[in-house]
């Protein structure tokens, strides 16, 4: 079964073509990688899937439900949810409340139990409360929950990205480089972390990342992009032994392999 | 018919040269700060009054009061800019407008306290005789607002020339289009911006001073034209010169047309529904340039 | 505080404190029938109230929702006007009309305030203040030109039910309403939209709606406050609803602090005591007197370089806020979580 699905996606902006027929099946419970150079078009494709370009042309189906025209909101409703290469958190927000805003489509009260302050309101504001603590222990964050979001240090702040997209209940999670900026040891914490939460919420995961260890370590099949356009995709071991992808990469991905 | 049309042409260009010269100092401070000065109106207000006291109390004549008057307001510009905005540069937005609310309400008071709540009126030194070549027509057309139009446009195309053609023209663009990345040029920011609020408020004044020639001046008048002249620099699209100018003739046009042929009370709400239809319809004005969003 | 289930203990406090507030109110009203209380402190206290109820329902939008608005008097005008037209249309007269009367203003203001939001949310940031001040406007200009309603000249003979009990009656289910609000879902919603409006929007929550929707309200309970301000005042003109009284209740925000219910309180009660012990203080001269006109622009200016976030920015008094989440460790589990 397959939870994402894309056909022939282009997108181009004034003379340049960001992406062109970039056609994507992603399984459920796999993670793939998607790679490429600086300015290949990765994000691209991701701000295609989530709405914030509107493609020229092509499709995307989620669970088989075309969900390419729609609107923003109502395409991470229908099961989406991404982070961001410069991570977009609710700075002014507690860490706990950051959470909490992801329980906003299954809240379990409505405005005139909220106004007049009922006991249906007090009750799912608690469970909402638990339920955000457990997302925060999930990630051990569950220390700083009174802490504004901008005070978190980097490593943490992309946990609680991380952890927030979760809430939000997504069949398909998006990570933009979520390595980017951490050293050696957070790297591989990292690894393991997304290994434990694919397996844990049963999420198909689509990565972009530079840094070649994380791609290799967690994706089963790898897609390469260079100007907007698919080069090459396979496994692991077939992509970078591809001499378009090392040509591609020239200088840049020698050092990992 | 047409000739009053042509009449009503007339004091349409005159008020547009006002709002015009207002206008283009919301549009410069907003194309170089992102900032909406809502003290420029008073800024104007302080100008009319500044030449009206060197006029009545020194009894300079006009040509030597309108750029004393427009010296003395750009100071005023420079003086607030450094002392209550350059520090909320980097701040929040909303702090930096509220700052030039209170800026403005402060101005308007201190006005009032000085010269008392009465209306004032400049004393008339241009020549108010007739232009005997259109009263033929029925048309009456004083010199002094040929004058005054005639030096409006001029100051305007002064400033074109001034920020198109000399270096410091070029910086102020280069501020406007990437704020980060000039000071990294060698250029000096603060100057840059400080000779921008000059310059915008050196023109308020002489809209102060040609508005004070045909209306009566008074401490709360920045408001209500200030608005105006805002609305214009919106409509023309908000960061551009030209657009300031167009939008200036535009709105002038539709308040002295709507005044004339349907209501005098009407006149506010319609320029303010042309201003939100255009808005919806056209959201950075007609010359604006809209800004690209980077995810 | 560690009893995870008493948290709605917040009731239970807000309750006893209207209680003991109202029955002050009482008291001093009567005394001032005596005229053992100063009637022009109770005038004070009366008008601190209806502006707190502006100020808040002001900060709703400009604070937690962070987008700046500036047409907020208009709403007030809605309210007052239908107010005071069905205060002296309909034939009733006490407590009935009182309640027609601000329920009216409320729905009036609301409605459009809701018509408004459709047009104004189409855009954001500078463009926004522009059009809400342009709506300010034409609400303004429209009742000046509507004979029915006064024109110009204003509205006269409008019977005076307002008190300060009523108003406190107001204040404090307007305080009640908005504590749960920006303590719950929606809230968190509008300061997620001002914190980051991509992340809120890609959080599947729709923007517009929700901006909309807290427009709404703020308008709503601007109209309250209207209603109440023509039922106080007896006697409204258009020109008492232009943009100088949204400026004024920009600068009461501000002062106080946005994003902040205790802040709203503030700052209104710091911005007019001040204003009137200025005037009691330079009243030894009266030209003096005229100089408060210049101090408070400038305090707002001081405060705005000094202290950007007001006195008390996004920081709520303690009984304001909600009672902690305390959860035991032993009953953090990973069950709903994991699925």
């Amino acid at each position: 079964m397959t939870a994402l699905k894309i056909e022939n996606l282009s997108k181009s902006f004034g003379g340049i073509q960001a992406v062109l027929n970039y056609n994507l099946e992603l399984p459920d419970n796999t993670i793939t990688g998607l790679i490429g150079p600086n300015g290949a078009g990765k994000t691209s494709i991701f701000n295609l899937i989530s709405g914030i370009y509107r493609p020229d042309s092509g499709q995307v189906f989620l669970n088989d439900k075309e969900i390419t025209h729609k609107a923003l909101s109502m395409i991470s409703r229908s099961g989406i949810a991404r982070t961001f290469q410069n991570i977009r958190l609710f700075n002014q927000m507690t860490v706990l409340d950051n959470i909490k805003t992801a329980f906003h489509r299954r809240a379990g009260y409505h405005f005139g139990e909220t106004i007049l302050g009922l006991s249906k309101f007090y009750l799912s504001e608690k469970k909402i409360d638990r339920e955000s603590m457990e997302y925060l222990n999930y990630f051990g964050l569950t220390g700083y929950k009174s802490e504004f979001a901008k005070n978190l240090c980097y490593g943490d702040q992309r946990r609680l990205e991380i952890a927030r997209a979760l809430a939000s209940e997504p069949k398909v999670l998006l990570l933009d480089e979520p390595a980017a900026g951490m050293n050696q040891v957070e790297v591989e914490e990292l690894i393991k972390l997304i290994r434990k939460v694919q397996k844990d919420f049963g999420l198909s995961i689509l990565l972009i990342e530079h840094q070649m260890p994380v791609v290799i370590e967690l994706c089963r099949s790898i897609q390469v992009l260079n100007f907007g356009r698919l080069i090459a995709s396979g496994n692991p071991s077939e992509v970078i032994s591809n001499p378009e992808v090392i040509q591609a990469y020239l200088g840049e991905m020698e050092p990992v392999i | 018919m047409i000739y009053t049309i042509i009449q009503q042409m007339f004091n349409a260009i005159q008020l547009g040269a006002v709002y015009a010269l207002i206008a283009l100092g919301y549009t410069m401070v907003y194309g170089i700060l992102r900032m909406i000065n809502f003290a420029h109106g008073d800024i104007f207000m302080c100008g009319a009054f500044i030449g009206f006291l060197l006029a009545t109390k020194i009894g300079l004549p006009l040509w030597l009061m309108l750029p004393m008057a427009m010296c003395l307001t750009a100071l005023l510009g420079v003086i607030i800019e450094r002392i209550a905005y350059r520090r909320l540069r980097t701040a929040q937005k909303m702090s930096l407008v509220i700052t030039a609310l209170g800026v403005g309400i402060f101005l308007e008071n201190f006005v009032m306290l000085m010269v008392g709540p009465a209306t004032k009126q400049l004393p008339q030194q241009l020549p108010g005789s007739i232009v005997q070549w259109f009263f033929k027509y029925n048309i009456t057309v004083t010199w002094d607002r040929i004058w005054i139009i005639i030096i409006s446009l001029v100051l305007m195309a002064v400033l074109w020339l001034f920020v198109n053609r000399t270096l410091m023209g070029t910086a102020m663009r280069a501020v406007a289009d990437n704020k980060d990345i000039v000071p990294l040029m060698g250029i000096n920011i603060n100057q840059v911006i400080a000779v921008t609020f000059a310059v915008g408020s050196a023109l308020a004044a002489a809209g102060g001073i040609f508005y004070g020639q045909s209306y009566s001046i008074d401490p709360y008048m920045g408001i209500d034209l200030g608005w105006k002249a805002f609305i214009a620099a919106v409509i023309g699209g908000i960061g551009s010169i030209e657009g300031a100018v167009l939008g200036a003739f535009l709105l002038s046009g539709v308040e002295i047309f709507t005044v004339a042929y349907l209501s005098s009370n009407l006149k506010n709400g319609i320029s303010f529904g042309l201003l939100i239809i255009l808005l919806l319809i056209r959201p950075n004005g007609i010359m604006g340039k809209p800004i690209l969003k980077k995810v | 505080m560690k009893d995870y289930s008493n948290s709605c203990w917040f009731k239970i406090r807000f309750g006893i404190f209207s209680a003991v507030l109202l029955c002050i109110i009482l008291i001093l009203q009567e005394l001032s029938k005596n005229g053992w209380v100063n009637q022009y402190y109770l005038h004070i206290l009366t008008v601190i109230g209806m502006n707190v109820i502006l100020v808040s329902s002001l900060n709703l939008v400009n604070g937690y929702l962070g987008e700046f608005a500036l047409g907020h008097a208009g709403f007030m005008a809605c309210g007052a006007y239908t107010a005071a037209y069905l205060s002296t249309q309909l034939d009733l007269t006490g407590f009935p009309a009182i309640i027609v009367s601000l329920g009216a203003a409320i729905i009036a203001a609301g409605i459009i305030g809701y018509l408004i939001g459709l047009a104004a949310f189409k855009t954001v940031g500078d463009y926004l203040a522009i059009i809400t001040l342009g709506f300010n406007m034409i609400i303004v200009n429209a009742i000046q030109n509507i004979d029915s309603l006064g024109g110009p000249r204003g509205f006269t003979g409008i019977p005076k039910y307002t008190s300060l009990f009523s108003v406190a009656v107001c204040l404090l289910a307007t305080y009640y309403i908005f504590y749960h609000l920006v303590n719950s879902n929606f809230g968190r919603l509008w300061v997620a939209i001002r914190e980051n409006s991509l992340a809120a929007e890609l959080m599947g929550i729709n923007i517009n709606q929700v901006k909309n929707f807290v427009f709404t309200i703020a308008a709503a309970f601007a109209g309250l406050a209207g209603g109440l301000w023509a039922e106080y005042q007896q006697f409204i003109t258009p020109r008492s609803f232009d943009y100088i009284k949204t400026t004024e209740l920009l600068v009461m925000l501000y002062l106080g602090g946005t994003g902040s219910l205790s802040g709203s309180i503030l700052g209104v009660t710091v911005y007019i005591i001040s204003m009137e012990l200025l005037r009691n203080f330079l009243s030894f001269n009266p030209q003096l007197v005229e100089m408060r006109m210049i101090v408070s622009p400038l305090i707002l200016i001081i405060i705005m370089i000094t202290r950007q976030s007001g006195l008390l920015g996004n920081r709520e008094w303690r009984w304001l806020r909600p009672a902690e989440a305390y959860i035991p460790e032993e009953n953090i589990t990973h069950d709903s979580v994991k699925n």
